[in-house]
């Protein structure tokens, strides 16, 4: 997917004048973190279990090749075929070759963040092969030529209306159809292409070591067409989540599905072990598992930022962003929003490509309040943005002013000179309307908000009259 | 109750420049329970704006200018969450890989108190003397709330005044929108946040609104007073300062606009 | 390619592996959330009122006088014409005689196996299948694929009935997952834990369009859960 996480400030710009999408935004995330509250209501253990399942991801990124290969082993020993790829052109190399070794022409898809990363949609196309999601809000995106604008909802962005007139231009159904008309409508459709296809092709919540079995999370059933009834099916899968054993599912199902949406359990949930046995009469001749890089190993090479990797993808710190509630997924520009994204893009589109993103937060700490595995977001986001420093991404301007700040501030007379000094400028522009004089920040702060004015006794010569009053009373 | 207890005050960087008024009802509060007081006049800044905008170089240095200044101490106590915050949780990361110092800034850190945790938790301050008029509503700070923990506390100081009339602020918790140098550099959104807060603010019908923080108080007074609401801001000191004067909470020369 | 690129992925992560790490299969067991049931409680009521609150229609055919006639009933009421009925052996065991119930209801009843394609599943109204295991915590039905009962049966048909054996009602998820680490005869076969291990609770959903939740989608949109009675019948 094209990264245009550098646009982020305009991109967010126009948000806000989108109505509609901040209304969007303002229900999905009501709705969210209502339905997380009552889910988590029933659960007293909350923050331990929070804490433990930190602990078990912890345990799985830290022993990361161990991990993968145990995984490996145990899909392999039951006819499971497991590649890595480098990167996304890799993977969609890879993917692309697997389904031309099985005569693949037709595909379904499941929700898979991981497919957006690597446009393996279109590449497919490219090729000739038809590709349909299965989503219903990916499908939705996928007609209208979208990317999504939330993890676990892929077209919260989109109105009914929206979605009517885009079923009615390319189903032909009714532009007026409701809700319930018009899931009727896609799964119709959907049904057909499930039946039809040769090849299908999910992500992964999890993989498991112990057993080497993928785990697939769901309540609309697609992933289940998908990976039941085509002949072969391809999971792509991040190398990063791994889970050492099926009994750690316990509690990370539990945590995932409450902080995703509010359910004890989504309706479906898969454990994938092997293609079909001899006997069995359906489901998948061959499985394959295609393992992407495509940066997580240099993140996971980064001891302060490495916890990014522990990420179960529930989408509760973009539900509790105010940031992301104000300006919705697309204005991050890539794949993954909200605070996760904010951290995640720059690893692995490089810093350059998306400095914005660390800085557009107010580190107000949400987001890690609401993290099932306790990731320390907003550390990250400040560790990020003294890497760019670092990087040599800060302007000339904001370099200087840092140095001089320094510098007053480590320098009391000086300090106390340049408040004297500044206090009285600064009040007059001030009072004269002439904040813009002052530059860009303060203009930019007058346009919403009244300039603070200094008073007429600052507190150290207070300080020194009382303290002299205080001497003198002895 | 406070006996012998002394305190080194941090005003912080605003204070010094914009709010004296805080200053002055802290050392107000604070001596009314018998805390003698030291103004180290070295201080400047706890170094957030170059931390928050990633300049760990910089930061490093004015928190050694601060360890200078506020090792000796018994205890540190600031009107502000978020710089307490800066000192508690952020100046023992910057020297890890200096174990001496690193563990000289843990011990400061341990001594640094925001000016309503030092009150409830360390002079044991539940009901505070005095009287209210007026209806206050609480705002509570990002890294107050978050980094500190503080969230009872003021509550049940305001609470206690005699005469308040308290209304919980919807959505109390949702930042403000100020998030620093976030409030100028991403303005529209920072004021998309406010916009927000200010709505519930309303709401509540509060006549003031209250915080431990002059940062967001002053994000949210300038929002306020743009938007031409009668709502005014004072932070917790001035209103426990106020009461201890019985009579209205801050007059309106000294008082946030 | 990819193979080459395994080696210098490992060679990667192995030479800047951790120093302090933990293993990464630890042996101590979990507790349970406290919220968690546990075995002694009244799992049949808890695995109803879970399944029921999200969209299942649960019942307990343990407090029915005439479970024959309480499925019936039920079946009745779907208002379906066509059913198929998976060919576990374990439906000797239950004591009901299936076929004449949902024949009784005003369904065509036909016994599928391995050889069912999803296609033609896919024209029928209810597939009918008994659990390998459920459980209460959640109102989760667990089953495996086996021969006889094709993975399609609880899926492309509108509507889905389970039956449960009362000895495989769970309470916690951890005692699931016990049963796969254990190795349990109801997780898969002879060669261990099954290919293909599907958790079900509830019809199928979704709230993709401003959020407003549809039932049925692609899965089916009616699950029917009965609990069987403690002693099935072992003619």
């Amino acid at each position: 997917m094209k990264v245009r996480s550098d646009q982020f400030s305009r991109l967010s710009s126009e948000a806000l004048q989108d109505e509609f999408l901040r209304e969007a935004l303002a229900r999905a995330n009501a709705s969210f973190q209502d339905a997380r509250g009552d889910a988590i209501d029933s659960m007293p253990d909350w923050e331990e279990l929070r804490q433990q399942a930190h602990e078990i991801k912890n345990r799985a990124i830290e022993n990361l090749p161990e991990a993968l290969e145990a995984f490996e082993e145990n899909i392999c020993s039951r006819g499971g075929e497991v590649h890595y790829c480098e990167d996304g052109a890799a993977a969609r190399d890879t993917i692309l070759s697997i389904i031309r070794s099985h005569d693949g022409t037709s595909v379904t898809k499941s929700k898979s963040m991981v497919t957006e990363e690597i446009a393996l949609n279109d590449h497919l196309e490219e090729a000739g092969l038809s590709v349909l999601e299965g989503d219903l809000g990916e499908y939705i995106i996928q007609l209208a030529g979208e990317h999504p604008s939330h993890i676990i909802a892929p077209a919260i962005h989109k109105s009914r209306e929206e979605v009517a007139e885009l079923f009615h231009e390319h189903l032909g159904s009714d532009p007026k159809a409701d809700i319930p008309e018009l899931t009727r409508v896609a799964q119709r459709t959907l049904r057909e292409a499930f039946l039809g296809a040769d090849i299908g092709i999910s992500g992964a919540n999890f993989v498991v070591s112990e057993t080497g079995t993928i785990v697939l999370v769901e309540n609309e059933g697609n992933i289940r067409m998908s990976t039941t009834i085509p002949r072969v099916h391809i999971a792509l899968v991040g190398i990063e989540k791994v889970v050492p054993r099926m009994e750690d599912l316990a509690l990370l199902l539990r945590l995932l599905c409450r902080s995703a949406t509010g359910q004890r359990v989504t309706s479906y949930i898969s454990f994938i072990s092997s293609a079909r046995t001899p006997a069995e009469g359906d489901g998948p001749e061959k499985l394959h598992v295609v393992f992407l890089d495509a940066g997580r190993s240099r993140l996971w090479a980064d001891p302060e930022q490495r916890a990014a990797l522990n990420c179960i993808r529930c989408g509760a710190c973009l539900n509790f962003c105010p940031v992301y509630g104000s300006v919705g997924g697309h204005s991050y520009g890539w794949v993954y929003p909200g605070p996760i994204g904010s951290v995640i893009t720059p690893h692995y589109v490089g810093i350059e490509k998306a400095s914005q993103l660390p800085q557009a937060s107010s580190l107000c700490g949400r987001c890690a309040e609401v993290c099932p595995v306790k990731i320390p977001l907003p550390d990250m986001l400040l560790g990020l943005r003294a890497k760019a420093v670092e990087a040599g991404s800060a302007g000339l301007v904001e370099r200087f002013s840092m140095r001089v700040y320094s510098l007053l501030a480590r320098s009391p007379r000086l300090w106390r000179f340049a408040l004297a000094c500044g206090r009285p400028v600064y009040k007059l522009a001030a009072r004269a309307g002439l904040a813009s004089l002052l530059g860009g920040p303060l203009r930019r702060w007058s346009r919403t908000r009244s300039l603070p004015l200094p008073r007429e006794q600052g507190f150290r010569s207070w300080w020194r009259t009382e303290k002299k009053r205080g001497d003198a009373d002895g | 109750m406070s006996e012998g207890k002394q305190a080194k005050i941090f005003i912080t960087c605003l204070v010094d420049f914009l709010f004296p008024s805080v200053g002055r009802a802290m050392v107000k509060v604070l001596r009314h329970y018998g805390v003698e007081l030291e103004f180290p006049s070295g201080q400047t800044c706890c170094g957030q704006p170059a931390f928050n905008a990633g300049f760990q170089g910089q930061a490093r240095e004015v928190a050694l200018h601060f360890l200078d200044l506020f090792e000796d101490s018994e205890a540190v106590v600031s009107p502000s969450g978020s710089c307490v915050a800066m000192v508690k949780e952020y100046y023992p990361g910057l020297f890890s890989e200096d174990e001496e110092l690193k563990s000289r800034f843990d011990e400061l850190a341990s001594r640094t108190w925001e000016f309503s945790q030092y009150l409830t938790e360390v002079l044991g301050v539940s009901d505070f003397p005095g009287s209210s008029d007026g209806s206050l509503t609480w705002h509570d700070c990002c890294h107050s709330l978050r980094g500190l923990g503080i969230e009872e506390g003021p509550r049940k100081l305001l609470h206690s005044l005699e005469g308040a009339d308290f209304r919980e602020l919807e959505d109390s918790k949702e930042c403000c929108g100020f998030g620093g140098l976030f409030s100028v550099k991403f303005d529209e959104i920072s004021s998309e946040m406010l916009k927000n807060k200010l709505a519930c603010i309303e709401k509540s019908g509060a006549d003031c609104l209250v915080a431990t923080d002059c940062s967001c108080l002053m994000h949210m007074a300038g929002g306020l007073e743009k938007a031409g609401s009668e709502v005014r801001t004072r932070h917790l000191a001035e209103v426990l300062a106020g009461a201890l004067d019985e009579k209205a909470a801050g007059s309106q020369e000294e008082s946030l606009p | 390619m990819a193979e080459k690129y395994r080696d210098r992925l490992f060679g990667f992560l192995k030479s800047r592996a951790v120093g302090q790490r933990g293993e990464l299969f630890t042996e101590a067991s979990r507790e349970r959330p406290s919220s968690a049931p546990r075995s002694g409680d009244d799992l049949g009521a808890r695995f109803c009122s879970e399944l029921n609150a999200v969209g299942g229609e649960a019942a307990d055919l343990a407090a029915s006088a005439d479970p024959a006639a309480e499925l019936g009933s039920w079946l009745q009421g779907l208002g379906l014409k066509t059913a198929v009925i998976d060919s576990d052996p374990s439906w000797e065991l239950t004591g009901l005689p299936m076929r004449e119930i949902v024949e009784g209801a005003g369904l065509e009843l036909e016994r599928v196996d391995a050889s069912a394609l999803p296609a033609e599943l896919s024209e029928v109204d209810l597939g009918i299948t008994l659990a390998d295991a459920a459980i209460a915590e959640t109102g989760t039905i667990a089953q495996c694929a086996r021969p006889f009962r094709p993975r399609s049966i609880s899926l492309v048909p509108r509507c889905h009935l389970v039956l449960v054996p009362r000895d495989r009602l769970l309470a916690s998820l951890e005692d699931l997952f016990e049963g796969i680490s254990s190795g349990a005869e109801w997780t898969g076969g002879p060669e261990g834990f099954a290919s293909y291990f599907t958790w079900m609770t509830g019809p199928s959903r979704t709230a993709d369009i401003e959020k407003t939740l549809t039932i049925g989608v692609h899965g089916p949109a009616r699950a029917g859960a009965f609990l069987l009675a403690a002693e099935p019948r072992d003619d």
